[in-house]
């Protein structure tokens, strides 16, 4: 499946719009790797079990958005918008992931 | 090797002219406390007030002279000093009491800032949160009612729209004959107030809360005044649609806000 985050397909032709398809994700990063990453706050440095978190939220938001345009029989989403939330206000450990396109079936 | 050393110095004169001021800045205050024998409750304050001062007048002069920070290392000697002093040669011995103690607290927070309030803020209360989830989740496994871990489905489908949407800012193949102008839907997740589970349960289940439902289900309430806005426009299509998520409600925050905004056109 094609994703992009431009209106059109260069050189293609959009033949139907099947409209909106959205993804999101929920990160509850546990206490041990908050207490790690705060560590990496005041020495420096990379925080992989975050960076690896974050990744594995991507991309369940992404397969969730996919399946949704397959099952309305696209084979393609465009302009496609991805977002970072922090909820949980200043104890704020979990991350959403959304995003959200447009399905479209192009020749 | 001599004239590098040397350089080093000359490089670092003011950074180095710091730290010797704050330190005898700190040790002149430590005398003077001692001499006047400035005790409250049994407690000598030079404990709190001069690694404080020796670290405040170093950081001030390094920040004017030397333009970065030294690392408060005269507020640590000063602290390391008086406190060899106040619990190997004391004319009138430390005892251990509360006042002590917190004042002890008070020295080390003034010496090394960032871990004391790491190890507090970060460290302590992770901890405790983390031990009340823990006994919350035991208590209520040893009531019998365990804690239903997403028994609902973990994703909503988008609501059945009929007009159509679009994030694009143009439809190819299709003509647009008419903008209509800016619409907004919004819709409100507030925590619900479940009256059986108690306030441990909920920090128990925080996990297991099934957001990701929930949050579907705002996105769609946004998505459908959305379309009842636009259908009171008389379009019959959205283009530019944007979702986005808000968590309100300060430090607990636990309201979250879904916007949907688009450009209502009518198209053929």
């Amino acid at each position: 499946m094609l994703i992009l985050n431009t209106p059109n397909i260069e050189g293609k032709k959009i033949n139907e719009y099947f409209g909106l398809v959205t993804g999101e994700a929920l990160l509850g990063a546990n206490v041990y790797k908050d207490l790690f990453s705060g560590v990496r706050d005041v020495v420096g440095g990379r925080t992989s079990a975050y960076e690896e978190e974050l990744k594995k939220a991507r991309e369940l938001a992404l397969s969730s958005m996919q399946e949704k345009a397959e099952k309305a029989g696209a084979n393609a989403i465009l302009g496609v918008q991805i977002a970072y939330h922090n909820l949980g206000g200043t104890m704020g450990n979990t991350i959403m992931v959304t995003m959200y396109g447009t399905a479209v079936h192009y020749e | 090797m001599l004239t590098s050393i040397k350089n080093y110095i000359i490089d670092k004169k003011w950074g180095i002219a710091a730290i010797i001021i704050g330190t005898s800045l700190g040790f002149a205050s430590a005398v003077i406390c001692v001499y006047a024998n400035l005790v409250i409750f049994g407690f000598n304050i030079m404990f709190i007030i001069s690694p404080l001062i020796a670290g405040f007048s170093e950081a001030y002069i390094a920040r004017k002279k030397y333009g970065k920070s030294t690392g408060a290392i005269s507020a640590l000697l000063i602290f390391i000093i008086i406190n060899i002093y106040g619990w190997f040669f004391p004319k009138n011995p430390i005892t251990l009491n509360l006042f002590t103690l917190g004042g002890i607290a008070l020295t080390v927070q003034a010496a090394v800032p960032i871990l004391v309030n790491y190890l507090l803020f970060v460290v302590f209360l992770g901890t405790i949160t983390y031990v009340i989830g823990l006994i919350g989740n035991l208590m209520s496994k040893l009531l019998g009612k365990e804690i239903e871990m997403a028994e609902k489905p973990k994703n909503v489908d988008l609501p059945q729209l009929d007009l159509l949407f679009a994030t694009t800012t143009d439809l190819s193949g299709k003509n647009i004959t008419q903008h209509l102008g800016i619409i907004t839907g919004e819709a409100i997740l507030k925590e619900e107030k479940d009256e059986n589970s108690s306030r441990l349960e909920k920090i128990a289940s925080k996990n297991g809360s099934n957001m990701e439902y929930k949050i579907g289900l705002v996105r769609n309430e946004a998505l459908q005044n959305l379309e009842s806005e636009a259908k009171k426009m008389g379009a019959n299509g959205i283009l530019g649609v944007n979702i986005d998520y808000k968590s309100v409600g300060g430090i607990k925050g636990s309201t979250i806000i879904a916007t949907a905004t688009g450009s209502a056109v009518l198209y053929e």
